[in-house]
């Protein structure tokens, strides 16, 4: 335990019934840090942000805030702020009266609530709304009352349960930019849980990453991205390519259908032999197309189609033994009249694939988009 | 539908409207009359029955009983009433379902088995003729009644809510009074009112266990209808309607102002 964390949970567990929501989750948080936790729908993201909000107790382990053990303390005594997807507003009482709601909680006089609601409400750009009944505002306006209201009293950490899931994406995109700003010029630690891997890169400080009951990585994004630590956190983190085979040797080299392949090896893979399940994962924008004549590491393979986008196009190949793989190169660049039924090799850097070790599922074998 | 069609359908509502309503029709009018029978149209109008009504100290023992009983039952029944509404929204205990059956229960037995069944129990506690008697027979008729209303408001309730009160800091009590009573209030009134109405107008149960040291309203009603069957019960009854007209406007325009706010644009 790092005596510098803020925010600590340790060994927390949940179980309803017979499922494990959440399995021994540990994790560290520094104070005026920005962290995600990011996952599948019922991976335990928001069964961990309940625990720490206090409506949830945990079966075991403890959280702790600023050197306080919270375990045990009820929600209303832990100085933490919430935001629900559902904005969660009162809807008997006035926008100014909903943020005005901890302050008046906490007995702060009249006059220094007053002026505390306006600079929140004009932090969010709603101070020419602070009379209207929440319900007549739009969802985002909503969203954005429902977060001045959480932290205008200052917690010492502010939760955040999929607030942007119920908006459009262009809304979103715009609240995201508030929310960091906000939370950034104002320094609150914050937990934000999502499920929109967009939304967690451009957010979080660190993002977690959640795979049945408990975090599978925790790290910068570029850090899952470029080294993920697992299959899952590989393919959950944007497109890639799973390229299936057996160690060789502990340097990340495996056997595969086509051969033998070089990779970074995942910090796993040194415990373990030869032999065992491994394979390989390359990020279609790391693959070049070139003529089957040259050389390099790689595959031959045949076109199959290519999707034009704009900035980037998308090519898939098929590999005779191995199955498809995505191509993700600038249209200006690389080989050029390429068509389909063409012959090619797929090339990439060794250092740019990393080895895992697992197989991949069936369904994970296939690049999400093409 | 057509302008034509909708005759038969209005012509029959107005015909049902206007049977239920004649009644009244009557009985205002009458309760105005000048003569010592009830025969209609008078042949002149006077208020001495309304004077007897407020002159008679057994009337006026009578609605004091009515009104003290009736304002009781709707303060037990609804403190009684919206804990049990709320568990019954809320909790998912496997004994729920016998609450709610216990709970509803008098409002599907016939009053008259409801009636013997007090009478038995209140005699076992030497409670017949009194004023808590009355009281406990009553709100075990009106708990139903006040359960429902506030059911209907209390299913609707946002426990993200309540979450959201308790992370700002509000305790278990604060959330309630702040986050819970304000969106079941209109429930609680109606409930309350209706609570009021049931003890109000009771008779079936109220002819058992009252006795003539201690009567409600409608039962001094219905010993003088049937032994002089003066005009003062007429006069007494078109004040009862009078009230009842207003308590239920009162829970009219409650729904209807809950409604207005729930119509309001997004």
């Amino acid at each position: 335990m790092s005596a510098s964390a803020f925010l600590e949970i340790f060994d927390v567990s949940k179980s309803y019934g017979t499922s494990k929501a959440v399995d021994s989750v540990s994790l560290q948080v520094q104070e005026g840090e920005f962290v995600s936790f990011l996952g599948p729908s019922g991976s335990g993201k928001t069964t961990t942000l309940q625990m720490i909000a206090g409506f949830v107790q945990p079966d075991a382990g403890t959280i702790r805030l600023g050197n306080r053990d919270l375990t045990t303390v009820p929600p209303h005594k832990r100085d933490i702020g919430i935001v629900f997807q559902n904005y969660a507003l009162f809807p008997h009482l006035t926008v100014a009266q909903n943020v005005a709601f901890p302050l008046k909680m906490r007995r702060v006089a009249a006059s220094e609530i007053k002026a505390r609601v306006s600079r929140a409400l004009e932090r969010v750009r709603l101070a020419d709304f602070a009379d209207r009944k929440p319900t007549t505002l739009s969802g985002g306006q909503q969203q954005r009352v429902a977060l001045a209201r959480a932290f205008v009293f200052e917690p010492r950490v502010l939760l955040m349960d999929e607030p942007l899931g119920a908006l459009d994406k262009k809304l979103r995109e715009g609240l995201q930019y508030e929310i960091t700003e906000i939370t950034h010029s104002l320094g609150i630690t914050t937990i934000y849980v999502t499920h929109d891997q967009d939304e967690a890169l451009a957010m979080s400080d660190r993002i977690a990453i959640y795979n049945d009951g408990a975090i599978e990585q925790i790290g910068t994004g570029r850090d899952l991205y470029e080294k993920p630590a697992s299959l899952f956190v590989a393919t959950f983190m944007g497109d890639s390519n799973v390229i299936p085979g057996s160690l060789v040797g502990t340097d990340g080299a495996i056997a595969t259908a086509v051969g033998q392949l070089d990779g970074r090896p995942a910090p796993s893979v040194a415990g373990s032999g030869d032999g065992v399940d491994a394979c390989l994962l390359v990020r279609p924008e790391n693959i070049a197309l070139v003529a089957p004549a040259k050389g390099g590491v790689g595959v031959e393979c045949t076109v199959e189609s290519i999707v034009y986008l704009g900035a980037s196009q998308r090519v898939r190949v098929t590999v005779p033994g191995l199955g498809p793989l995505t191509v993700a190169q600038d249209p200006s660049e690389g080989l050029a009249d390429l068509h389909p039924g063409q012959r090619v090799r797929a090339t990439w850097r060794p250092t740019d694939a990393v080895t895992l070790l697992g197989s991949p599922k069936a369904r994970d074998r296939t690049p999400a988009h093409v | 539908m057509t302008r034509w069609s909708k005759v038969p359908l209005v012509a029959v509502a107005a015909l049902v409207g206007l049977f239920l309503a004649l009644p009244t029709f009557v009985l205002v009018p009458l309760s105005f009359t000048d003569e010592r029978t009830l025969r209609f149209p008078p042949d002149s109008y006077s208020v001495r029955w309304y004077r007897n009504f407020f002159e008679s100290p057994q009337w006026l023992d009578a609605a004091a009983h009515s009104l003290a009983v009736g304002l009781s039952t709707a303060a037990l029944s609804t403190v009684l009433g919206v804990p049990i509404a709320m568990s019954l929204a809320r909790s998912r205990h496997r004994l729920l379902p016998l609450v709610n059956v216990l709970v509803i229960g008098p409002a599907l037995v016939p009053p008259v088995i409801v009636a013997i069944g007090m009478f038995g129990v209140l005699a076992e506690l030497d409670l017949n003729r009194s004023f808590p008697g009355l009281v406990a027979a009553h709100t075990v008729l009106a708990l139903p009644v006040v359960v429902i209303a506030v059911l209907a408001s209390a299913r609707t309730l946002d426990v993200t809510v309540e979450r959201a009160a308790a992370s700002l800091g509000a305790s278990p009590v604060r959330v309630f009074v702040h986050t819970v009573l304000p969106a079941i209030a209109p429930g609680v009134v109606i409930g309350a009112l209706y609570g009021f109405v049931t003890s109000w107008d009771e008779l079936v149960v109220s002819l058992f266990i009252t006795g003539p040291t201690y009567q409600t309203l409608p039962v001094q009603m219905w010993n003088q209808v049937r032994n002089t069957a003066d005009p003062t019960a007429v006069a007494v009854s078109t004040m009862l309607i009078t009230l009842s007209t207003i308590v239920l406007v009162t829970a009219y325009l409650v729904t209807r102002a809950r409604s207005d706010r729930k119509r309001r644009p997004l």
